[in-house]
């Protein structure tokens, strides 16, 4: 107290003197100005700190003149003797300021990070004095050392501290500090509950307002439940500055504590009833939080419906009031609540969906949507219509919206448009179907974002009639987007392609359109499925390898393209080297060009070694197909037999024995693939029937409905009906003793496959191992030898959840041994849209009677799932 | 609405509120994500972005990004009218608002926000009643300032203005021209503070203290 006396009294004698000159060097300066000379700063240097940069004080300092400049450091004095003074009732924190600004000087980081070291220093130090009048002062400083990313975390306990004072001002700062420095877990924050109770029930409001903030901002679980009764209380308060909070900080709680939901349940009825809108909104979202939570709660709120619709209209009815008002909406914001919550009230619910039919219809078209905030109530409108039992009219309203929207000039607006038309596109197929146009325009917008919409949009929108146009649109997008949504893209135009495919050949020509413009984004398993459709379309094997051919001559950089072109070419060499393909325009193609092509890929840095790898066996499977340069080929494969790559140097060592000691078994062994069945569900043989699919899509539609699985049984059935080869018309003895195999067929299926003219080869039976939580695992017989087996696991999933941490391990009797290859991947998708494949080879070199374990261990749901099934009897292969 | 961020076209944090508590690596994590996310947008772009399960909503205001992160049925549009709404309490506040009063005063910005927001939620739909409680928690803080002022130096008053029951002292707010205007007349009252417009020239009679409330901005 003396000294700041003395501080004053200095500054009254230093402000009668005139020679305010600013020297720092001045004999009679207060103690504050000794400071700010001590580091540096003039007099001068002082004040302006003080003040911001672009002040207009601070602006004119070079030009003012002497006299002002005295009257400046006049002011200056007093005003420091009594910053000084004032010191205890925290002053405009001048240093603070000063603070930033040096900081914001630093030329460097490390300067920056210098003077923060030395005021954390400082304020570190003054921390642990006691109450010496700066600490709220030293604690802002801290704060905004936090923002800058530095650590901060002893300022947690001055937080404490400050909280507990009686002044205000230091609570002001202390609360601030406690929802930036704490956090739920700190023991900090269990010191600052009875504080926050103390203050919850203070005589000023702006005390309890700082607590209730803090409280509704980072209070733990544990504090909601210490504090919530007094929240209680206050909601019934008769002060509505204080309800809006408590009403907020109630909401945190239920989040926090749903539990304490009840508590709050007769409080929040009472709120609806008053005029604030403050509390009004409040008390809103509280019952929307509430209903949320517990069923019972949103039963006893139907019957709120009325009052809420009452205040709904009166904000839509209500003239201009000048404190509500944006852009001509009166209360967005509330609106937009009350909105939310008639949707949570309405869903699922005749009577309360009729009592707002009415006031949805009068805001859907009684809101101007020239401006943000109109739209922002448009949308609300438009979801509650879409969730709640409404009139077919009213929906379609709502759809039109949407679709107003889109036109509008504003990106959010459009981009928002697009988000809710893609919730409802399911349910309102056609209604949103009639926007394709816009939608598809959406495509060319700038902004990625919008692209991404609308990109969704799109996919969700193709059908089996529109397929060709949309697609078009989509192939031109793909070549102009941006690299993050093409992995996107191309997924989905495969996806869309395999569903509504109109031809066989116009599939694989989207599908190499999109291999040419984004082949380096698809996914790996584009190129066995690519190639699994060209060998099903045989009378396309001509076109598509001219095509791929002439692709790959052009580019060799796209991996996935050139494994498929070297594949087709090494299959199909013959038919390219013949040239009469009447679908393009023929070509002669020599040997040595194919030769070369393919030399090329296998030489170039671009390819990986699985590309090398194809183009190898196709240079090798190219030997039985034509006719004169086969001891190129020769040669070609001999150089390999000395590669780096163990993978090629093996292939091409196996390529060159076959020429040399096994060349009588050359041609049968590079004789062409069989067709490859896809063994994914759903997946029908029908397709194989090539041209002939167009006539039998109805068919086909229906079959895939009838027969979710198993096609591939049902193929085996066939073939031995048809084939007559002697075995009994069951699959196979171990299908029955197993007595698990859900042999179906249906007529539909049998004759799609009798039109499909039995393209196909026999896929080996397969038995369920394991069915459990729906989680299915089939075992198949691949292979059988003397000594060897290839077995073949397939999970899959038909819950409505993904299975996540698949693992399958398998046990054998001692004499056996095991391999088991890597599955296909450890997640399989809800609704046995997927599964997961897992090779095993047994070797069973005493032939000892072949028994099998397989642990499956799967995450379902959140719960761990562990099941060991034993297999004693294993399916015989077909062949 | 999960959080809220300001920060300027260099990617220095200038505000950080959090809704819901998150461990401070988090935090970190969040805002670095955040900066870059929004400081590549590409000019005339869409002010919504995805982000884990967050919709980001963003958008500038002069050489400030005003950031938040709301959960998935919150209105974006919406988000972005409260954004403006923040926007235009500020500079109310700080008559004509920029980046440097956010940086110098940026307690009294995290306290604007909070009679706006809170936990996330909008507290109060009128400007007016935000900006009035804003100003009566700083009269409240500057009152208790001066009363214990007054209370320490008795002596100091009395004898250069004739004792505290004469006005204490003035408050001006000077060259910027945001003058602070009086509302009542109770506020004559004895030991009240009284604001006048002084112009930037102090009267020697007259006891000058820097108060400013509103802006933080000191002057004479």
């Amino acid at each position: 107290m003396t000294e700041a006396k003395c501080v004053t009294e200095a500054c009254i004698i230093e402000a009668s003197h005139t020679c305010l000159a600013a020297s720092p060097s001045g004999s009679g300066l207060p103690p504050s100005v000794y400071v700010s000379a001590s580091e540096n700063y003039s007099i001068r240097g002082h004040y302006c700190n003080y003040l911001p940069e672009d002040h207009p004080t601070v602006r004119n300092k070079n030009s003012s003149g002497c006299h002002n400049r005295k009257l400046l450091a006049w002011g200056l004095i007093i005003t420091m003797g009594f910053v000084q003074i004032s010191k205890g009732a925290m002053s405009p924190s001048v240093r603070l300021q000063e603070m930033i600004r040096v900081i914001r000087g630093a030329r460097t980081q490390g300067e920056e990070r210098g003077v923060i070291q030395r005021e954390c220093a400082a304020i570190r130090a003054q921390f642990r004095q006691a109450d010496n009048g700066t600490r709220s002062h030293n604690l802002a400083k801290l704060l905004y050392v936090h923002m800058l990313g530095y650590p901060a975390h002893f300022g947690q306990m001055e937080c404490v501290r400050l909280i507990a004072s009686p002044r205000y001002n230091e609570k002001r700062v202390g609360y601030l500090g406690a929802m930036m420095l704490l956090d739920e877990k700190q023991d900090a924050s269990l010191l600052i509950t009875n504080s926050i109770k103390n203050d919850l029930s203070h005589s000023s409001q702006y005390v309890q307002s700082l607590a209730l903030c803090t409280l509704g901002c980072m209070g733990s679980a544990e504090m909601c439940r210490d504090l919530a009764p007094e929240i209680d209380r206050l909601l019934r308060a008769s002060n509505s500055y204080i309800k809006k909070k408590a009403a907020l900080c109630a909401v945190h709680i239920v989040r926090k504590v749903p539990e304490l939901g009840e508590l709050f349940t007769p409080a929040s009825r009472s709120l609806l009833s008053e005029k604030n809108h403050g509390v009004l909104h409040g008390a809103v979202v509280l019952i929307t939080e509430l209903c949320e939570r517990n069923p019972e709660t949103l039963e006893q709120f139907r019957k709120a419906v009325p009052e809420l619709v009452q205040i709904m209209k009166g904000l839509v009815m209500s003239g201009y009031s000048p404190e509500h008002n944006v852009a001509g909406i009166s209360d967005p914001f509330l609106q937009v609540r009350i909105l939310r919550l008639l949707r949570i009230l309405g869903r699922n619910n005749e009577t309360a969906s009729d009592a707002v039919n009415d006031l949805l219809a009068q805001v859907a078209t009684n809101t101007d949507s020239s401006k943000t905030a109109g739209s922002a109530v448009l949308y609300e409108t438009v979801l509650t219509v879409m969730d709640i039992k409404s009139e077919s009219g009213l929906r379609v309203l709502a759809v039109n919206i949407l679709g107003r929207f889109l036109l509008n000039n504003d990106r959010n607006i459009r981009y928002i448009s697009m988000t809710s038309l893609q919730k409802i596109v399911q349910t309102d197929h056609n209604a949103v179907q009639r926007h394709r146009g816009t939608i598809v325009d959406c495509l060319k917008d700038q902004d990625a974002s919008v692209k991404r919409r609308a990109l969704e949009l799109s996919l969700a929108l193709v059908s089996a009639v529109n397929i060709r146009s949309l697609m078009k649109e989509l192939l031109l997008f793909l070549s102009s987007c941006p690299p993050e949504l093409r992995a996107h893209t191309t997924s989905g135009i495969f996806n869309a392609a395999e569903r509504y495919a109109p031809s066989q050949r116009w599939h694989i020509d989207t599908i190499l359109h999109v291999l040419t413009t984004a082949g380096g984004d698809v996914r790996d398993e584009t190129v066995p499925n690519l190639i699994q459709l060209i060998t099903t379309a045989t009378e396309l094997h001509c076109y598509t390898v001219h095509k791929l051919y002439r692709a790959l001559i052009t580019d060799i950089s796209v991996q996935s393209l050139v494994q498929v072109a070297c594949w087709c070419i090494g299959e199909y060499g013959d038919l390219l080297l013949r040239g009469e393909c009447e679908e393009t325009e023929p070509v002669q193609v020599a040997e040595d060009d194919v030769l070369d092509a393919l030399e090329t890929v296998l030489q170039s840095h671009m390819s990986s070694p699985a590309t090398r790898g194809f183009a190898l066996t196709a240079t090798m499977k190219l030997s039985t197909r034509i006719t004169h340069n086969v001891d190129r080929i020769r040669s070609i494969v001999s150089i390999y037999g000395s590669c780096i790559d163990v993978e090629l140097q093996q292939r091409a060592v196996e390529y060159n024995a076959l020429f040399k000691k096994y060349d009588h078994m050359r041609a049968a062994v590079l004789e062409r693939m069989p067709v490859i069945d896809k063994s994914s569900p759903g997946h029908t043989n029908g397709e194989s029937a090539g041209g002939s699919i167009k006539e039998m899509e109805p068919t086909k539609r229906t079959q895939e409905v009838v027969l979710p699985q198993e096609p591939a049984n049902q193929v085996c059935d066939l073939l031995d009906l048809l084939g007559g080869s002697g075995e009994p018309p069951q699959p196979s003895p171990a299908l029955s003793t197993t007595a698990l195999g859900p042999v179906s067929s249906t007529a539909g299926g049998d004759l799609l496959d009798l039109l499909g003219g039995l393209d196909v080869t026999p896929v080996p039976p397969s038995v369920i191992v394991y069915e459990k939580n729906g989680v299915t695992l089939k075992l198949q017989t691949d292979r059988q030898t003397d000594t060897g087996m290839t077995i073949t696991l397939t999970a899959t999933n038909s819950t409505d959840r993904e299975i996540t941490s698949l693992t399958l391990q398998a046990a054998v009797p001692k004499s056996v041994q095991l391999q088991m290859k890597a599955p296909s991947g450890d997640i399989i998708p809800a609704h046995g849209l997927g599964q997961v494949t897992q090779t095993v080879l047994l070797n069973n070199p005493n032939k000892v009677s072949l028994k099998m374990r397989v642990r499956v261990c799967y995450t379902s749901q959140d719960f761990v799932c562990q099941d060991t099934v034993q297999i004693d009897s294993f399916p015989s292969p077909a062949w | 609405m999960r959080f809220l961020l300001l920060f300027s076209r260099q990617g220095k944090l200038r505000l950080q509120k959090w809704f819901t508590p998150i461990p401070e690596r988090e935090k970190k994590k969040i805002t670095r994500d955040m900066t870059t996310m929004v400081l590549a947008r590409k000019p005339r772009s869409c002010n919504f972005l995805h982000w884990k399960d967050l919709k980001i909503v963003y958008k500038r205001y002069a050489s400030l990004y005003f950031c938040c992160g709301l959960d998935a049925e919150e209105n974006e549009l919406l988000a972005l009218e409260m954004l403006h709404r923040y926007v235009e309490l500020l500079d109310k506040y700080f008559g004509n608002v920029c980046e440097l009063d956010i940086i110098f005063n940026f307690e009294k910005a995290y306290f604007i926000l909070d009679e706006f927001l809170l936990g996330g939620e909008v507290q109060e739909t009128s400007k007016l009643v935000v900006a009035r409680s804003v100003e009566a928690s700083d009269m409240l803080q500057e009152k208790q300032r001066l009363m214990e002022i007054i209370l320490l130096f008795p002596l100091f008053f009395s004898c250069y203005h004739g004792g505290i029951h004469e006005q204490a002292c003035i408050l001006t707010t000077g060259g910027n021209g945001s003058t602070h205007t009086r509302r009542n007349l109770n506020d004559y009252r004895p030991g009240s503070l009284t604001t006048v417009q002084n112009h930037g020239v102090m009267s020697s009679r007259m006891m000058c203290l820097n108060l400013c409330p509103e802006a933080g901005r000191k002057c004479f």
